[in-house]
């Protein structure tokens, strides 16, 4: 007899030795029901504590069966009745026997007895064992038997797959089991074994010889669906009987999931494995019902309240004392009949089979959750929550992720996986000359450095992306993307980011801050993405989550515009600063009188605020950068239609954003105490328009009707009013700007000041009374703008059928031009301008056709224009054309320069550059300095090379270009109403302020200023 | 990093910009709509130096719009993995400081910053202070200059948003730097 088989009866005979004892006590009794017995037993082992019950229930079925935890309760009985037979027949003997025999005796009873009441069982049950314990030997010594000797082949009996009844695999085995022990003929019935998988639930394995015998075992069998009778192949057969290691699961501290009852779905820790496995002793977070209804449960049977109760610690000073016990002993509180260690957690016993141990995945909030609510008090434990938190699978483990291997003989070796299969994942060591290594899945955990991008794909972050900050082994701290606030996740949680893709969760219509139409009144922006709901917040700043369907569509908003507190034009992305608040931000959305600022000054919501437009303003100048691309160097017929349709919404209710366009403009103060003073209006207020004085910085206030545009001549203020009358459609509104031909719109965009603002003050339109435009005629009015010819230039473009050359001066079509431009009576002048013949080709060059305009005779020129050969050509932009400054001419500012053609003129410094691919000898005196000492006419100028002081050179004005001068350098000047005079540069603003050797201070554009060089 | 780059950027230009001004509008346009943007390739694109090229309009023949390729050269700053740069201080809070590098926002978390700095919600502006092992007193507040290495970077189709940290030798504020 073997070990073990010594223990069985010897723990029978202990088990009858208490019987006996009892029974001594109390012989009266003996016919008492069981649930007597049952008590007094309770009460004898109470100290024993609740497991010794339940061990010693399960003793006498032990016997007979495998699986203690599987049978059922009538067998108990049965046993237990039949316990107390045997305990009568004992009692009968005990009065005759003597102790010292007793136990002798006692054995031989039992046996008899056993044999009695079912040899065949006995039999049955001894084969069962010793089948097994055979098994098991053959297993033993398997040192020195090669496995597949004991591998099944064709020779051993089948297996056989048979469907039965879900739920009830277990009590068909024993009905099965029953029915070949009352078999008339056991031999008949060929069946080596029966069995079960607990996860192949529905079926149920037979061993057998033949088929017939399984038909015959299972036939009139409820439960047992006979059609379904199936040989398992040999190969398979292993497979049927391999047991899967649970044990790691089970281990104490290990992660497991309850599936049924009040805590189904709830995560739980191990705090004990019981019963060999069968039962195991929980550690769960309570969901105890309120304490209100509590106390009626003490009266009357509660009714349970509809739905779980929330997860909570127990803690006796919230339940009413006295309904609870304190157990010192295993210092346990005892509440409604459960037990609840020191820290409020519930401890409870569950069967095995109610309890998912595969597939735990607990998160990082339930952990925290066990380890008292905060994960950084217990930082050190994170690393082995994690582990045991349930490994890694193959399918966790994508290619091309960076992972490491944490256990092992490889630990720490790092590597990117390159395949993976059911079982194993290759990777490929990065540090290591190892070659492709296969390795178990659940010894490797994925790689994170600090700074990569990744995504969270599973828990309560799952959608989130984000920088990783800080990895500690197995959890990651990332910023998260849309909020900046750090999370904490698992790194199994994560997969990194290809680092060029944005934020967008892949599986949403929207992307976190997408601007949406949430329905026909509200629209909103887009604060966070989740599976199938979105987080919006609206136009009153309220943040709603929605189910994505419920959001009418995704705006489009690259076209909305609204304007600033100043009235400039607002445009989604653009920057802005909030003037309440002081936050800066970045317009995401605009929704009618409603704009959304994402802030990163701002942590709530993800940095999203909404607020007027009237409280923000535009910073700088490049947002708007949009609107001036817009306005190029035309009056624009709104070619797009969101320009034209912001621009109109703008220009309808421009009455109170519109900014003056006097504003930046250059003025004479022609009356009171500033009277001959010039400056600047910085701004125009109600008490009148401040200006910045040129002398000596000041800002004065000056009543805005003594102000006069400089150098017009017309009345003061000549274009306020004119410019306010005009609508924004028609171009050509505001010539008395001068620059308008690079701000059409004024209101739109900068309001002139930029592009305009600089360039501005450098097109002749802008001086036009100093410019040499005036004197001699408008000659630059080819290249420009000036003024009237600008204006037209922009109607030309407007109708370009009509004149076929949009350079043409059609000024005295516009009659409204004429009426009102102070400057008409010299624009005739325009027409006479000495033309340089380089513009000849250049306007060519554009790919326009022009050249061919001017001299076509159907050219419907107004016959009042002076026509004039030369005139219509533009010669283009000057940088193709005119002379521009040395190393000046990338900038956008100077593209606008304007030049007389016939600038050339003696002692001025100049630098030699190629021009339109051609150099002047072949380049050899590039970028050289040279002094103009003489001028030749045709456009030709001698010059003295500064360098190397070579003889002078006759160089063509084309590949010349004056030297800009600097602040208190001497200057000549080479256009306008003061050419040729000599001065100091005192100022570089818009133009450059030109103290005259006649002692007057003028400002001149800087393009008509050159370094001078004493003659020699 | 700064990188002098050779790129190309496609303008849809109107018919009324077609004219002796044609070029002028191009370069405008390109200037407008290039420079202060961000590819995720390149970075951020700082200057336009030079246009090597405005290309051949091709007249789209639906819309009349004519399609220039432009081939300009440009500064560009694209931030790596590493780097070290030199930043100012925009926002602080508990959670870390932004610094902008010129175009470019870096987050640095208080995990990256060393821990004898610590955050001082009480102060106004909020910042991070302490002292160094020899006693100088260190703080980071809001328009502080300082050195950062940059952790990792985010790049959208529209900004750059990197992590840096200072929690090594040498980087956070300079002593007269």
């Amino acid at each position: 007899m073997s070990d073990i088989e010594d223990d069985d009866i010897d723990a029978e005979m202990r088990e009858d030795d208490e019987d006996l004892d009892d029974r001594d006590d109390d012989d009266d009794e003996d016919d008492e029901e069981d649930e007597d017995e049952e008590e007094e037993e309770e009460e004898e082992g109470e100290d024993r504590g609740p497991v010794k019950k339940k061990q010693r229930k399960r003793k006498g079925a032990a016997r007979f069966i495998d699986d203690i935890a599987d049978v059922d309760d009538d067998e108990e009985e049965e046993d237990e009745e039949f316990d107390d037979i045997v305990g009568g027949r004992d009692e009968d003997f005990d009065e005759e026997q003597y102790n010292d025999t007793r136990t002798h005796r006692k054995l031989d009873t039992r046996r008899e007895q056993q044999k009695e009441v079912d040899a065949e069982e006995l039999a049955a049950r001894f084969d069962e064992r010793y089948r097994g314990r055979n098994r098991g030997g053959n297993y033993k010594p398997s040192d020195n038997v090669a496995g597949r000797m004991l591998m099944p082949s064709i020779n051993d009996p089948s297996l056989w797959l048979v469907r039965c009844k879900q739920g009830s695999e277990k009590s068909l085995i024993i009905t099965l089991w029953r029915k070949f022990m009352e078999a008339e003929d056991p031999s008949k019935l060929n069946i080596m074994s029966i069995f079960t998988r607990e996860n192949l639930p529905g079926f149920i394995y037979v061993e057998a010889r033949d088929k017939k015998s399984v038909d015959f075992a299972i036939e009139n069998v409820s439960g047992i669906y006979q059609q379904t009778v199936k040989v398992i192949p040999v190969d398979d057969m292993v497979a049927c009987l391999r047991i899967k290691k649970k044990e790691k699961d089970m281990k104490e501290g290990a992660w497991v999931r309850v599936k049924k009852g009040t805590y189904a779905g709830d995560l739980a820790k191990i705090i004990e494995v019981l019963e060999g496995g069968s039962v195991l002793r929980l550690k769960l977070v309570p969901r105890l019902q309120p304490p209100s209804s509590n106390d009626r449960a003490g009266e009357k049977r509660k009714q349970p309240t509809s739905g779980v109760p929330p997860q909570k610690l127990f803690n006796p000073e919230h339940v009413p004392k006295g309904s609870y016990t304190k157990n010192t002993q295993y210092n346990m509180y005892q509440y409604q009949g459960e037990l609840f260690d020191m820290d409020g957690y519930l401890e409870k016993d569950m069967k095995v089979t109610g309890i998912e141990l595969d597939n735990v995945n607990p998160t990082l909030e339930e952990i925290t959750r066990f380890s008292g609510g905060s994960l950084n008090e217990r930082n050190i434990d994170l690393d082995a929550i994690a582990a045991r938190s349930g490994g890694l699978t193959t399918t966790d483990f994508k290619t091309g992720d960076n992972v490491e291997i944490f256990r092992g003989d490889l630990k720490d070796v790092t590597g990117k996986v390159i395949a993976t299969d059911s079982e194993f994942v290759t990777i490929l060591p990065k540090d290591v000359q190892l070659g492709a290594i296969r390795i178990d899945a659940k010894d490797l955990r994925k790689r994170f450095d600090e700074g990569d991008h990744v995504k969270v794909i599973n828990g309560n972050h799952a959608g989130e992306t984000g920088l990783v900050i800080k990895v500690n082994s197995n959890v990651a701290t990332v910023l998260s993307d849309s909020t900046y606030k750090p999370i904490q996740v698992f790194t199994k949680d994560l997969r990194g980011r290809n680092e060029t893709s944005s934020a967008s969760t892949q599986q949403s219509m929207f992307d976190i801050d997408d601007p949406v139409q949430i329905n026909q009144s509200d629209a909103g922006v887009v604060l966070k993405v989740e599976n199938g709901a979105v987080t919006v917040m609206n136009q009153f700043g309220t943040i709603s989550k929605m189910p994505q369907q419920q959001i009418q569509r995704k705006v489009d908003n690259k076209n909305v515009r609204t304007s600033d507190a100043n009235g400039r034009t607002l445009a989604p992305k653009d920057s802005v600063v909030a003037k309440d608040t002081g936050r800066r931000g970045t317009i995401i959305h605009i929704f009618r009188t409603f704009v959304f600022i994402k802030s990163r000054e701002v942590m709530e919501h993800g940095g999203l605020f909404v607020t007027r437009p009237n409280n923000v303003e535009l910073l700088g100048t490049h947002g708007s950068a949009p609107n001036s691309s817009n306005n190029g160097g035309f009056a624009r017929p709104f070619p797009s239609g969101g320009a034209g349709r912001g621009g109109g919404g703008f220009g309808g209710g421009g009455g109170g954003g519109r900014r003056d366009p006097l504003i930046s403009a250059t003025v004479t103060i022609v009356g009171g105490p500033y009277k001959g003073y010039l400056g600047i209006v910085k701004d125009m207020t109600s008490g009148g328009a401040r200006v910045e004085l040129h002398t000596n910085s000041r800002i004065v206030t000056v009543n805005p009707e003594i102000l006069k545009v400089h150098g017009s001549s017309g009345p003061s203020r000549p274009l306020f009013d004119y410019s306010n009358k005009d609508s924004f459609g028609s171009g050509g509104k505001t010539p008395a700007y001068g620059s308008s031909a690079r701000t059409p719109n004024p209101y739109g965009g900068d309001g002139g000041r930029t592009p305009g603002w600089d360039s501005g003050s450098r097109t002749p339109g802008w001086g036009g009374g100093r410019t040499p435009a005036r004197d001699n005629g408008w000659d630059s009015g080819s290249k420009t703008p000036a003024r009237g010819s600008m204006d037209n230039d922009e109607y030309s473009f407007g109708r370009s059928s009509l004149s076929d050359n949009p350079d043409t001066p059609f000024n005295p079509h516009t009659p409204r031009y004429d009426q009102e431009t102070p400057f008409n009576p010299e624009t005739p002048g325009n027409y006479h301008m000495p033309q340089t013949p380089g513009s000849y080709p250049n306007a060519a060059s554009v790919s326009h056709g022009n050249p061919a305009t001017p001299y076509n005779p159907n050219t419907p020129y107004n016959p009042n224009t002076p026509y004039n050969p030369n005139t219509p050509f533009n010669p283009a932009t000057p940088y193709a054309s005119g002379p521009s400054y040395a190393g000046h001419d990338s900038g956008p500012s100077t593209n606008h320069t304007q030049r007389p053609d016939n600038w050339l003129t003696t002692d001025i410094e100049v630098t030699i550059k190629p021009r339109n691919g051609r150099s002047f000898r072949n380049g050899i005196v590039d970028y050289k300095r040279a002094i103009i000492r003489g001028v030749e006419g045709a456009g030709l100028a001698r010059v003295v090379i500064m360098t190397d002081g070579r003889p002078t050179e006759s160089v063509p004005a084309e590949f010349l270009d004056p030297v800009k001068p600097e602040k208190k350098e001497r200057v000549k000047v080479l256009g306008g109403s003061h050419r040729g005079e000599f001065g100091e540069l005192i100022a570089i603003d818009q133009e450059g302020l030109v103290k005259l050797n006649s002692g007057v201070f003028e400002p001149i554009p800087m393009p008509l200023l050159a370094r001078h060089v004493e003659s020699v | 990093m700064l990188f002098l780059k050779e790129l190309t950027h496609t303008i849809q230009l109107h018919p009324s910009f077609f004219g002796p001004h044609l070029r002028e509008s191009l370069r405008k346009r390109l200037f407008d709509e290039v420079e202060g943007t961000c590819s995720g390739l390149y970075g951020y694109i700082i200057s336009v130096i030079e246009i090597v090229e405005l290309g051949k309009g091709v007249l789209q023949t639906s819309s009349g719009y004519a399609e220039f390729e432009i081939k300009y050269k440009a500064i560009v700053f694209k931030p790596f993995k590493g780097q070290v740069v030199e930043g100012v201080v925009t926002t602080v809070n508990r959670m870390g400081f932004f610094a902008d590098v010129g175009p470019l926002q870096v987050f640095v978390s208080a995990h990256l910053i060393p821990p004898f700095l610590r955050f001082d919600p009480n102060s106004n502006p909020p910042n991070y202070s302490g002292e160094t092992q020899d006693m100088q007193l260190i703080k980071i507040e809001k328009g502080e200059a300082l050195r950062i290495r940059i952790l990792g970077t985010r790049v959208d189709a529209t900004e750059i948003f990197a992590i840096g940290t200072i929690k090594e030798d040498y980087l956070g504020p300079q002593p007269d730097a």
